[in-house]
């Protein structure tokens, strides 16, 4: 398995404790240190309390807050990178500052871990940071 | 700084197929400590280790818990999971689930869960 950020910090930002569990736990494998949370405004205050340099969160689109959350994590931090985890039903352009969007898998998909740290990595490696991303013009 | 320990993977949890049942359950492995709370009084603690876990319950399993038959539908009871977060050699992170046991097969137990948290350490620690 490749490991592309080492002892970098990932944020997990999802309100499924199981797939909030696992994908922490697929990101603990990859190298990452990784602090989970299941509601934004959680989040945010984990990331304030632990004061450490967030690089990458992954989040669920659908929870509330998450916009303003992924704004303020990327004006916080340099360089994070974000993932967003959009629900397969959802629809229509999404308007948040993510430098990559995965689908979460639905019931009936065969869940592969080395896949998945694949996409995590081709997200990571692809897409600039936030920063780079906002000033070169991109949207999402 | 230390890494974070990995966690123990479930036997065959590579890859597996997600059953469609409400919520999809996760294979994860974790050690925990148990306490079957009466009020707010712990009649019991032990501890075990998380087989799976989805949005609604935990799976786990346990050598020590007691034969009580009211466990199932009066006691609650809270699981502690440490997260593999270690930052200055020290464990910042905790889940703490609380619910009632639905079902129970040997050494295994199945915990609704009414209610989660996640814990710091409640110290702001600098890296």
């Amino acid at each position: 398995m490749t490991a592309v950020l080492r002892n970098h910090t990932a944020l997990i930002v999802e309100e499924d404790i199981g797939f909030l569990l696992w994908l922490g736990d697929l990101l603990t494998d990859a190298g990452y240190r990784t602090i989970p949370s299941s509601a934004c405004r959680q989040a945010t205050k984990f990331a304030r309390e632990l004061g450490v340099p967030i690089h990458l969160t992954v989040a669920n689109l659908r929870m509330k807050g998450a916009t303003s959350m992924l704004r303020a994590l990327g004006a916080a931090h340099h360089n994070l990178k974000i993932i967003a985890i959009g629900a397969p039903e959802s629809k229509g352009p999404v308007q948040v500052p993510a430098t990559a969007i995965l689908e979460k898998p639905r019931g009936s998909d065969i869940v592969s871990r080395e896949d998945w740290i694949k996409r995590i990595n081709r997200a990571v490696t692809d897409a600039p940071p936030l920063a780079s991303a906002a000033t070169s013009g991109r949207s999402s | 700084m230390l890494p974070a320990p990995a966690l123990k993977r479930t036997a065959g949890s590579a890859e597996y197929r997600k059953d469609p049942r409400l919520h999809p359950r996760y294979p994860i492995s974790l050690d925990l400590q148990y306490k079957i709370l009466k009020g707010r009084h712990v009649e019991h603690f032990g501890d075990g280790r998380t087989l799976n876990i989805s949005s609604g319950g935990v799976l786990f399993e346990t050598s020590n818990f007691p034969d009580l038959e009211t466990c199932f539908e009066h006691e609650r009871v809270e699981l502690a999971m440490e997260w593999p977060l270690l930052l200055r050699k020290m464990c910042a992170m905790k889940l703490v689930v609380r619910g009632h046991i639905v079902r129970r097969d040997s050494g295994k137990l199945a915990l609704k869960i009414e209610q989660h948290e996640f814990r710091t350490a409640g110290v702001k620690v600098r890296v």
